[in-house]
């Protein structure tokens, strides 16, 4: 198989995980960068592709590739579910659902005897590396195109801006808005599902606690926060930035875990300082010593 | 405006040639990895978690290992056909992360290029560890992970020296069943629902219907809820035996709601957890009279000739070092160092190891039945058990007198069990 020039497997099992989570920043840019609305959850549809991927090649013994398309279907359609109620209402409501929506989900697949409990799943060992930084890289390709196709060439890009900036005014305006933020928030939930199956054939073990756990929605959250906020680039200068950041300091410092400190600093300095993100700095417009009124622009965007 | 558009279209551009060259680089075939250069000592990788949720028990297997290295190294290190080879442990934390787990391996194997590896904590970690292990046909040992779906993998680099839980939650069971009287004749298990519990709960029930006590009760809770309904649901069948299937922090909440309801059994059946000091500390004298397992204890008469020569020995060297008293779990992660010393000791093998050298090692480990500080190592070629360690007898534990006193199961017990245990209003 093809494997880049020169590159070791530890170095190509890192750039996998860079891309990976850059699909994921992305696909949580859609609903909380373009859309403005929070999803607290969006880890529930990382795991749910895992979890379908893992049950469909476990217990029916489906190929690995047609398990894809059916943990997306599933995740849009959950996606659809909880956004038809609460994409109604504005503010915090819809990060408090989706935040239970991702705890259920856990709940859920620690009771269920198919998805193993707490005990977890194996899937098939296929440790091709290579494989999966092909398959991975083709999907953020993938992910990031959708993403400029429909964000930032198409009207549908338009009317979520317009959303974020002023609901009232989009409405007005004749934007059907609920309509749209459900739409949105479906197609978000897409790359989300793809990714956790990929993840889950690559590492061949999952578990409530590390494919439903709130760890992986905090990582989407805070790398768009950290590379640029409702930016097409963003989520990959954050997602390249902070998984780089982090393996590196890992295995520069790997005997002590100073490094967490380190990036968790790193992280409230960009928050507080730099409400575009590093795609500000990229785009020469501001590092603001002023976090209070960047903390408030921050939620005023996110309608809190 | 207008200048912001055009400078997204650049962008757009920039992708899109980026993308292109990362593709087009990747068409390319990648040089495999060369031997390792010479060296004379052995080259350990270590992934264990040394942060995250699990760093307090990642920290337990370091201490083991450390132990390990440290006293072969004050020794001149392992003897080799009458030479001394020093080791280096290289540690990679695994952040308590299936994922990190596996990049660890990945980064000790191929950068570091160890000549084998001793395994996390926990066995979630394991199983994403055991696949790269196996990829690479690294040897790896496990002193701490047991979980029976690692075992049941059939993995050929991957060894355990603690017994699965399902094995050692019998031992209190048994202990129970054949050396107290009256016989307990029914018994009520309450397990909380993480894997390592689960798997001791369901423990429990298979000892009980093996050694023919009723079970008039079972229910599996989720971690951190309110116990009290599931330990009144409980009682209401008033079972002569209550068995917990955790970790020590629910056991103590459970033992707790237990003396609030008045629930008297006739025995407390805990595993592992009641082993721990914050057991005893969180339930003070409550914890009187709770029975336990546990693999191994510094009381045991194990004598021994490898590195440490008894039980005692070992916890005095260990206390001296690190202030604290080892349980089971440092034990079990010195042995699996001790395990990879006579191993290599037995196969000749200098570092680096060659794949043929790594090879013969898990074939030498395969075939290994020693007599350590921690009782015996054998690992299993057979059955659902693969490759942990079936040597060891687990044994029956009780507090008596603030103190933990191995009870059984029959010869193993250096005191008889106290049994039934009095209500709370007559302790």
């Amino acid at each position: 198989m093809a494997v880049p020039l020169f590159v070791s497997s530890f170095w190509l099992r890192i750039a996998t995980e860079v891309l990976m989570w850059a699909g994921l920043a992305q696909s949580w840019n859609i609903i909380g960068g373009y859309t403005g609305y929070l999803s607290f959850g969006h880890g529930a549809f990382f795991g749910i592709g895992a979890y379908t991927t893992a049950i469909l090649m476990v217990h029916a013994g489906w190929p690995f590739w047609p398990t894809l398309p059916v943990g997306a279907v599933l995740s849009v359609l959950c996606a659809a579910t909880i956004g038809i109620p609460t994409l109604r209402l504005r503010g915090a409501y819809f990060a408090i659902a989706t935040w239970a929506f991702g705890e259920a989900v856990r709940q859920v697949a620690t009771v269920l005897e198919i998805t193993g409990g707490a005990f977890g799943m194996q899937l098939p060992p296929f440790l091709n590396l290579p494989f999966f930084y092909e398959a991975i890289l083709i999907a953020t390709i993938l992910t990031y195109l959708l993403a400029y196709l429909l964000l930032e060439r198409s009207m549908f890009g338009y009317k979520l801006r317009a959303i974020r900036e002023n609901e009232i005014a989009a409405e007005t305006a004749g934007v059907d808005t609920v309509v749209t933020k459900i739409e949105a928030f479906a197609l978000s939930a897409i790359p989300a599902a793809i990714f956790g199956g990929l993840y889950a054939y690559l590492i061949t073990y999952i578990h409530p606690d590390s494919v439903l756990g709130p760890a992986i929605t905090d990582l989407m959250v805070v790398m768009v926060l950290f590379g640029g906020v409702g930016t097409l680039w963003g989520p990959l200068v954050g997602a390249t930035a902070i998984q780089l950041v982090n393996r590196l300091l890992w295995f520069l410092r790997g005997e002590s875990t100073l490094y967490l400190v380190y990036a968790g600093v790193a992280i409230c300095l960009v928050v507080l300082f730099m409400p575009d993100g590093l795609m500000g700095l990229v785009e020469r417009r501001r590092v603001l010593f002023r976090p209070r009124e960047n903390l408030k622009a921050l939620l005023r965007q996110f309608k809190l | 405006m207008r200048e912001d558009c055009l400078s997204r279209l650049n962008w757009g551009r920039g992708l899109f040639l980026i993308l292109l060259v990362v593709s087009l680089l990747s068409l390319t075939v990648s040089p495999t990895t060369g031997a390792a250069p010479a060296r004379d000592f052995f080259k350990v990788g270590v992934v264990t978690s040394l942060s995250g949720e699990l760093a307090f028990g990642g920290n337990v297997t370091k201490r083991g290992y450390d132990m390990w290295a440290d006293t072969v190294n004050q020794l001149g290190g392992i003897e080799i056909a009458g030479k001394r080879y020093r080791v280096q442990l290289i540690y990679a934390d695994d952040q308590s992360t299936p994922a990190t787990a596996a990049v660890a391996g990945e980064r000790l194997i191929t950068q570091e290029q160890v000549d084998f590896i001793l395994g996390p904590y926990a066995s979630g970690t394991t199983l994403a560890l055991a696949p790269i292990t196996e990829k690479y046909k690294v040897p790896h040992i496990t002193g701490s992970a047991e979980s029976p779906l690692i075992w049941q993998r059939k993995f050929k680099y991957t060894f355990g020296t603690i017994p699965p839980v399902s094995i050692n939650a019998q031992a209190p069971i048994q202990t129970l069943a054949q050396d107290v009287s009256p016989k307990p004749q029914t018994i009520a298990i309450l397990g909380i629902d993480d894997p390592f519990s689960k798997f001791a709960a369901e423990a429990f029930r298979t000892a009980a219907q093996k050694f023919g006590i009723k079970v008039v009760r079972y229910e599996i809770v989720p971690e951190g809820s309110d116990y009290t309904p599931a330990v009144s649901a409980a009682k209401a069948q008033n079972p002569d035996i209550f068995a917990i299937g955790s970790h020590e922090k629910a056991a103590i909440e459970m033992i707790k709601a237990a003396k609030e309801l008045k629930f008297n059994p006739k025995a407390f059946v805990q595993h592992y957890g009641m082993t721990t000091p914050d057991f005893r500390k969180g339930l003070g004298k409550d914890a009187e009279y709770v029975f336990g397992a546990s693999v191994w204890t510094a009381n045991l008469n194990y004598k021994a000739t490898i590195l440490f020569t008894t039980p005692k020995e070992y916890a005095e060297k260990f206390k001296a070092k690190f202030g604290t008293e080892p349980d089971y779990t440092e034990a079990a992660s010195t042995a699996a160092g001790i395990a990879f010393q006579e191993a290599l000791r037995q196969i000749k093998a200098t570092p680096p190891l060659d794949q043929a050298e790594k090879d013969a090692l898990v074939a030498a480990l395969e075939k290994l039945n020693i007599m350590t500080f921690y009782g015996p190592v054998k690992f299993a070629t057979s059955g659902d058990y693969y490759h942990s360690n079936a040597g060891l007898q687990p044994i029956a534990l009780q507090y008596q007198g603030g103190k933990l006193v191995e009870v059984g199961p029959g010869k193993l017990a250096l005191a008889k069990p106290r049994y039934p245990t009095p209500p709370w209003d007559r302790r």
